[in-house]
């Protein structure tokens, strides 16, 4: 009986490894890697910029296979946090091996869930990407220093959330994946900072038409990592 | 096998019973229109609202442990701040606008005067994070109820997790505040037939029909909507209400359509509590709006009333008073678990 255990353990530890997926988030800035927050790079406009917070929510994560959903999480919401450790991987017990070419995903969180009243987990309060002067979730979270921005000591935030026309700012990722179990998603943090003038915009902190446009930045900056 | 099978049965059955026997049904008065709150998702207990009603009387809610939810909503007044025009906070901070009255929460769709929450589980967050209401941070709150002597236990008993969350804290909140139902004054004995109005009550139900109910519609005495009632702009405040949350200019000097129940208690009137009296708010409607792109359709035509129309006016809007509500125990400070 002993013997039969252990042996059943052990196929269910086998098969779960073998259904495991994971997502790991790199953050960038053009070719050099962010590995730590905070983080010092050299500007492409030859300032220098200190990212010191970068967070956002994945939510509805699918993985697809011709355009047709072959496993969605169970989980619909993750917080990736770069100032905490491993929050970045996300990991995913499929239950049976899938196949799949692209991953759907939102950068936010979706307008039912923003009307939903108080929840848990990720979306708790606590983490701190919730509106609190009005309602609504921070989709995602930027916050550093450049020698380009002329706001005080330098400082930029942009807290971009919205989850109402015409200041919605929910955006869907599409992201051709590895073939692999474990899947690399790139973020250039190059491609949104040169996108805004950070001598007039420094701070977004409310669903605005800013922030709107923002967020359209998204779709450009999730990469595969093998692009 | 089958019989232990059938004993794992049997105990799952008596304890979905047992918890279902402790949700505390909520009554809605049958003149009431269905709840908007989604009790489904925060069940009712008697442990949820005790702790419920902890939290709202505990100073440990703000930043230097000096200001509780109970300071600007004391149950003595319907839940308002009665005689400042304008709510203060922390280190004596004023603020811009004059807290609301506390009641029948289940049935508000949207919260603040300028509908800038959208759900009662998430009122609370905006006075304990605003730095001249409680300054505090969600976060800090969890940890410091987590650390106390009484709170641990009473999640433990609500939640069944001693583990405190922010999501927990706004939920035992809400169950506190679902309990503030007020639907016992005279004007519902009337409603319900044990009770009749007397002729200036009678003469004044109907002026109320004729100029209020528009916006202030029965039985909740008000639509929940945004509305711009004819105030002059303060230029000291600059508020332009609603217009803040949306952007939109179409929205300038719209605020919520505050309810008529108890008003006799909640004064001072208006969004920035300019207005001491009822007579006040009166004079206000028949003769003192201010017309602007913005205003309210239905005071578009101007209001004309006697001053013999104004005390029978004033005499229903006094069968709105539900003293059972003000003077209910269970919404008072929690002696027998609060010190301070």
């Amino acid at each position: 009986m002993k013997s039969f255990l252990i042996v059943f353990c052990l196929i269910g530890f086998w098969q779960t490894d073998s259904k495991a997926q994971q997502v790991r988030f790199v953050a960038k800035y053009g070719n050099e890697m962010l590995n730590t927050f905070p983080n010092t790079v050299k500007g492409k406009n030859g300032d220098t910029i200190e990212f010191s917070v970068l967070k956002f929510y994945i939510s509805n994560l699918e993985f697809r296979k011709n355009g047709i959903p072959v496993y969605s999480p169970k989980e619909q919401y993750h917080l990736v946090d770069f100032g905490i450790e491993h929050s970045a991987v996300l990991n995913f017990d499929a239950r049976k091996k899938i196949h799949f070419h692209e991953f759907v995903f939102d950068i936010g969180i979706d307008s039912a869930t923003n009307s939903a009243g108080a929840l848990g987990g990720a979306l708790d309060p606590t983490v701190g990407m919730y509106w609190t002067w009005q309602n609504g979730y921070i989709h995602f979270k930027l916050e550093g220093k450049s020698s380009r921005c002329f706001a005080r000591n330098h400082q930029f935030e942009f807290h971009i959330g919205g989850y109402y026309s015409p200041f919605n700012t929910l955006q869907k990722i599409r992201i051709p994946a590895q073939k692999n179990i474990e899947s690399t998603i790139e973020i250039d943090l190059a491609i949104l900072m040169e996108s805004i003038d950070l001598a007039t915009v420094h701070h977004i902190m409310s669903p605005c038409t800013e922030a709107v446009r923002f967020s359209q930045q998204f779709p450009f900056i999730f990469y595969s990592a093998k692009r | 096998m089958k019989v232990k099978l059938l004993y794992i049965f049997c105990g799952i059955v008596l304890l979905v019973a047992f918890k279902m026997a402790d949700d505390i049904p909520f009554v809605v008065p049958k003149y009431f229109p269905a709840p908007v709150y989604d009790f489904k998702k925060n069940r009712l207990s008697s442990e949820k609202i005790v702790l419920g009603r902890v939290l709202f009387y505990d100073n440990l809610l703000s930043k230097n442990q000096t200001i509780s939810c109970a300071s600007c909503h004391s149950n003595y007044n319907a839940f308002a701040h009665t005689d400042h025009a304008l709510s203060h906070g922390i280190y004596d901070s004023i603020g811009t606008r004059n807290a609301p009255a506390l009641m029948n929460l289940a049935w508000q769709p949207i919260f603040m005067w300028d509908g800038a929450i959208n759900h009662l589980d998430m009122q609370a967050l905006a006075p304990i994070q605003n730095k001249i209401e409680m300054g505090e941070h969600i976060a800090n709150v969890v940890s410091k109820l987590q650390k106390s002597p009484i709170y641990p236990k009473l999640f433990y008993k609500a939640f069944e997790d001693s583990i405190i969350s922010g999501e927990h804290t706004l939920k035992a909140l809400s169950a506190f505040m679902l309990t503030l139902v007020s639907c016992e004054s005279k004007y519902d004995s009337v409603i319900k037939g044990y009770l009749a109005f007397d002729a200036k009550e009678k003469n004044g139900y109907a002026l109320y029909k004729n100029h209020c109910s528009s916006c202030h519609t029965e039985p909740l005495f008000t639509n929940y909507r945004f509305e711009n009632n004819g105030l002059a702009l303060d230029t000291t405040l600059s508020d332009y209400g609603r217009m803040h949350i949306t952007k939109q200019t179409n929205d300038s000097l719209k605020f919520k359509v505050p309810t008529l129940r108890n008003i006799e208690w909640t004064y001072p009137y208006m969004h920035d509590g300019r207005f001491k009296t009822l007579n006040t708010v009166l004079n206000h409607y028949s003769g003192g709006i201010i017309y602007s792109p913005s205003l309210s359709e239905p005071l578009q035509k101007p209001i004309s009333l006697s001053a013999k129309e104004k005390v029978d006016l004033l005499s229903f809007l006094l069968t709105l008073s539900d003293t059972k509500y003000i003077f209910n125990k269970n919404h008072s400070f929690p002696r027998e678990i609060l010190k301070n």
